[in-house]
């Protein structure tokens, strides 16, 4: 048998219990679960492990204060996800990114390091990737490494399905467009 | 799954295994319930006020199961209209339509729109909402006749669709067990709605266009009033692959029909995923643009509904415009006409095409985002209005014609905010506004188009 408050954790009596010992091991649990995936996915987006790894661990800790609002457990997992590609897009803000063609150097995608050890092909898509705008760079990475359906993808981003396939559609484009310019 | 798709996905794959399961950190969470130095975290969280029993980040959704579940729970109202802001009669503007109707989720929803929801143009005030009805639970375009007082709506029911998504740990036990999470998918015919909105913003009932509807499965890929409302075009893509795509025209005081197919043809459709409409009219009540992908190009042809034969085949080609978005090719060093964002119209005097063109040029690396006229007859261009230059490529950048006057001298349209700056994700922010021969003025009170999944019809 689950506990109650894991069940129901929707319920009155649990909103108006403080994150307790059921929180805890919800939360943990997913985290073990997911948590090797979603820094994974920062990474993508921002480049950098480090800020890949406390954006994820900020998504938890919201996650755990909201615990007691949570009405189904099954909800955790894209709330969590939602705040990782929110707070990607806060650090690539704070940090600074600006529109290519603006006349400053690419964010590196990877570590110079990396990047010497992985595929040329490879090291192409990915500089093309990080060129791209940042919603079309997310729906690329929703689409293609976490093989999330288009209306998973719209839920994620908060924007409808049919934008997702324009700019899907859009992103292959002008990927396909640099890379062709690349080559 | 083209190669370029391959590529992608195995370069993501390889770049995110650079993380290893052993540099995930410890979850570091801040004590609760008394234990741990953290514990005075807790007064210091404050539930905001009205917050949803399930989970809302701050720009993204839950899962979509809970549209779902809030969806199914409208369809008990049956076209239930809310008029607003009675007795303020806005002046309208000058040559445009006095009002727009768009389509939105209803409050804290997601997925397909739940509603229209009708708007002055002059200034954006909500004249009235109009709910999905129990048999089409969303609504998927709209349709308008402004100058006739006459729109369509295209709504279809949503059913929920489980799939085995979240794998969650037994919370309490040691097992495993998996949650599922619900889908919407098409569950029943696209149906058609009519109604009208009076002088004085008065809507009325909408009705069925009962001789009307496609079937489960098909994909309702254009739909456009005749200026003057009496005839409907529907184009469409059977559901198996092989089929033929259509396009029906629906008079709507007789409900007479014929319809027109391509035999292995390529669909009738706009080129960015269905936000503009592939169809429009001119305004003799007989000629229908629509427009149509063969390999790299665009084509917007026309067709003369009065003549005999059921082959779109017959249309006459209006305009070809080069689709550079394949990634084959690019213009090296020249300019080019590229239909990134393109929802072409035709003028309702029948004499011009106006789009959005994007032109791009590698050497010096720039483009030019502006809305062009080409000549109905010949295909050539008659006029360029509005131009950015930009320096770089900006391949997302997203304008588009939403409504044309007679003779395309003014249109509504999406274009960027003049005097933003882009954002750090590299686009400009967009906005809906007049074009008169090159002026613009923004529109006020208007949704946010990047909020929107389908463009609002005037």
């Amino acid at each position: 048998m689950e506990s109650d408050a894991a069940v129901h954790p929707g319920q009155p009596g649990a909103q108006s219990a403080a994150p307790g010992a059921a929180a805890d091991a919800a939360v943990t649990a997913l985290y073990q679960v997911h948590a090797l995936g979603l820094i994974r996915l920062a990474y993508l987006m921002l480049g950098d492990a480090a800020a890949a790894e406390d954006v994820v661990q900020e998504a938890f800790t919201g996650l755990y204060r909201r615990w007691a609002e949570l009405s189904d457990p099954a909800k955790a997992l894209p709330y969590v996800r939602s705040s990782v590609l929110n707070a990607s897009r806060s650090q690539l803000r704070r940090l600074g990114a600006r529109p290519p063609g603006a006349g400053q150097p690419l964010p590196p995608a990877v570590s110079a390091e990396a990047a010497a050890l992985s595929g040329e092909d490879r090291r192409e898509v990915l500089s093309a990737l990080r060129r791209l705008p940042g919603r079309q760079r997310e729906v690329l990475v929703l689409r293609y490494y976490l093989d999330l359906p288009e209306p998973e993808i719209a839920a994620v981003m908060g924007i409808g399905p049919s934008t997702v396939r324009s700019t899907a559609h859009r992103a292959l484009a002008a990927l396909g467009r640099m890379l062709e310019e690349q080559s | 799954m083209s190669m370029l798709e391959d590529r992608v996905r195995r370069a993501l794959r390889e770049t995110a295994e650079e993380i290893a399961p052993l540099d995930v950190p410890p979850l570091r969470l801040p004590a609760a319930g008394g234990r741990g130095a953290g514990g005075g975290l807790r007064s210091r969280i404050r539930r905001p006020v009205g917050w949803p029993g399930w989970l809302t980040p701050l720009a993204a959704a839950a899962t979509v199961a809970a549209v779902l579940a809030a969806t199914l729970a409208l369809t008990g109202t049956l076209f239930g209209h809310r008029p607003a802001h009675r007795g303020q009669q806005a002046r309208p503007l000058p040559g445009v339509p006095r009002y727009y109707v768009g389509l939105a989720n209803a409050r804290g929803q997601r997925g397909w729109p739940q509603r229209a929801v009708i708007r002055a143009t002059a200034t954006g005030q909500i004249v009235a909402t109009v709910a999905a009805p129990r048999a089409g639970n969303a609504f998927l375009m709209v349709a308008a006749a402004s100058g006739a007082g006459r729109y369509v709506l295209a709504a279809q029911r949503m059913a929920v669709k489980h799939e085995r998504l979240v794998t969650l740990p037994g919370l309490g036990k040691p097992a495993r067990h998996q949650r599922t999470v619900a889908i919407q998918v098409p569950a029943g015919p696209i149906r058609f709605y009519q109604f009208s909105i009076g002088s004085s913003g008065q809507v009325s009932a909408p009705r069925l266009l009962a001789g009307l509807a496609l079937p489960a499965g098909t994909s309702l890929t254009g739909l456009a009033l005749t200026p003057d409302g009496r005839r409907l075009a529907v184009a469409s893509q059977p559901p198996r692959p092989g089929r033929d795509p259509e396009i029906q025209v629906d008079t709507l005081a007789t409900g007479a029909q014929r319809a027109w197919t391509w035999p292995g043809g390529q669909p009738i459709r706009e080129s960015t995923g269905g936000t503009g409409s592939a169809l429009s009219w001119a305004a003799d009540d007989s000629t229908l643009a629509f427009q149509r992908w063969v390999d790299d190009r665009f084509q917007v042809r026309l067709l003369d509904t009065t003549a005999p034969g059921s082959s779109l085949a017959a249309s006459r080609v209006a305009l070809r415009l080069k689709w550079d978005g394949s990634g084959n090719r690019f213009h090296r060093g020249r300019a080019v006409n590229d239909a990134q964002t393109f929802a072409a119209l035709l003028t309702p005097d029948g004499s011009k095409i106006v789009t959005a063109t994007d032109t791009q040029t590698l050497r010096p690396a720039s483009a030019e985002l502006a809305f062009t006229e080409f000549s109905a007859e010949t295909g050539k261009v008659v006029a360029v209005r509005d131009r950015w230059r930009l320096a770089g490529h900006w391949p997302e950048q997203e304008e588009q014609v939403l409504w044309s006057n007679a003779d395309g001298s003014t249109l509504i349209v999406v274009a960027h905010r003049r005097g933003a700056a882009a954002s750090p994700q590299g686009d400009f922010p967009i906005q809906f506004g007049v074009l008169r021969g090159n002026r613009y003025t923004p529109l006020p009170g208007t949704p946010n188009p990047n909020q929107l999944s389908v463009w609002p019809a005037w």
